[in-house]
């Protein structure tokens, strides 16, 4: 009778959990694999999906117009119009052009782009750029100059000599709000490179994709799985006796 | 479902935590002054590119994310302030570079959540005198350290494109 039971109720349990089975085993054996498959490095672009992690930046994106390009942060992204060319920025200060080189600045880093988006430099404080940096312009000598906390610079970035001066007049770059159209398309590439699919099926396979429910609902597959495991072994050995 | 508020919680915390990791055991500035005994040459500069690009890709595996470097070049010395990550963030070296052997190498600043032993001396000494090989090899094994083999292997390719780097410095200056 006991048997019997034990029988009907393995049987139900058996299939309730075959959904969690193949869940698990497809997702594990996915990830067992993150490198080789390069999950990390592979974005998701559904938009759903997106949506439900609130991929955004933390901060509202801006920029700085130099020339005719627009230097912008999304994040901590940095953009030339709506070429990405660098990842983990700190905060834009402003970018002036300068013979034919764009000088981006940020808090304590000075960044040299050519006028393909390619590097050139990146120059800090052991190339003597000041800490605090708060604006960078040009003088109407056409001299790069940047205020720090400690006081005004005259920079000359060929012998990298940072002069310094009190309170000296120049075109100051400053940031500011992005264009609508520039800030839609940078906002879409951010996303677009906001949540790896590493992240989603490492979520898929602990249920946290759904919230605390999800994780409920995986511990209980796991009590299930236990159930089955114990039920399953009882009733092999009924059957030898 | 995942709520926005509290992973956006969450990667504060991350970002919070990757901030304060970030060590400096010495401003790069501060050690090019030590370097020179507080009077330090005006910088050169160097273009990676051409056949350089290629050798240096070799020994980083990837290329510089730069096009010019700076660096500093005094009766034979020069020094260096590179960068290469360990496992995620990059770790920022001072190398000094003596008639083409290395003289010194210290770890400046350490941004990595493991690995930071490679600061100590007992790791870094071993690079004293290292020269390059034809194979743009040291001539010597490092040894490593427990659960820093990232740190480890990324400080060893900068002394040797450290040493590259002076190779082809020395060449450019006569």
């Amino acid at each position: 009778m006991l048997l019997r039971l034990i029988h009907r109720w393995h049987r139900r349990f058996g299939i309730i959990s075959a959904s969690f089975v193949l869940l698990l085993v497809i997702t594990g054996l996915i990830l067992n694999h993150t490198d080789a498959l390069r999950l990390d490095r592979k974005y998701v672009q559904n938009r759903l999906l997106l949506s439900l992690y609130n991929i955004n930046p933390r901060q509202e994106p801006r920029g700085s117009k130099a020339h005719d390009l627009w230097v912008s942060q999304v994040g901590e992204r940095l953009y030339i119009n709506e070429r990405e060319i660098r990842k983990n920025v700190t905060e834009l200060i402003g970018a002036i052009e300068y013979a034919d080189e764009l000088i981006i600045a940020f808090d304590s880093e000075l960044l040299v782009v050519n006028s393909d988006g390619a590097i050139i430099e990146s120059l800090r404080g052991a190339q003597g750029v000041p800490a605090g940096m708060r604006a960078i312009g040009k003088t109407v000598n056409d001299d790069i100059v940047v205020r720090a906390s400690h006081g005004d610079y005259i920079v000359d970035l060929d012998r990298t000599d940072w002069h310094e001066e009190e309170f000296i007049k120049a075109d100051w770059s400053e940031t500011g709000a992005l264009p609508d159209d520039l800030k839609d398309g940078l906002l879409k590439q951010y996303r677009g490179k906001g949540l790896s699919m590493e992240r989603v099926l490492l979520d898929l396979h602990s249920g946290r994709l759904f919230g605390q429910f999800g994780v409920y609902l995986i511990d209980a597959s796991a009590i299930l799985f236990f159930i089955l495991a114990l039920t399953g072994v009882w009733m092999w050995m009924s059957r030898i006796k | 479902m995942v709520s926005g508020r509290s992973l956006g919680y969450f990667v504060s915390l991350i970002c919070a935590s990757v901030a304060v990791m970030a060590e400096v055991y010495q401003e790069p500035g501060e050690f090019i002054k030590e370097v020179y005994s507080g009077n330090p040459p005006t910088t050169e500069k160097i273009w990676i590119t051409g056949e350089l690009k290629d050798r240096v890709r070799s020994i980083l595996g990837h290329d510089l994310n730069v096009l010019r470097l700076r660096y500093w070049l005094k009766d034979g010395r020069s020094a260096w302030i590179l960068e290469e990550i360990g496992k995620e963030r990059p770790i920022t070296t001072g190398i000094v570079v003596n008639n083409g052997q290395i003289e010194r190498v210290k770890v400046l600043i350490f941004r990595e959540v493991r690995g930071w032993e490679v600061r100590y001396p007992f790791f870094t000494d071993q690079f004293d005198g290292a020269v390059l090989d034809s194979e743009m090899m040291l001539d010597r094994s490092i040894d490593g350290i427990s659960g820093a083999t990232m740190s480890v292997s990324a400080v060893s390719r900068l002394a040797r494109l450290a040493l590259l780097l002076h190779q082809y410095a020395v060449v450019e200056k006569g």
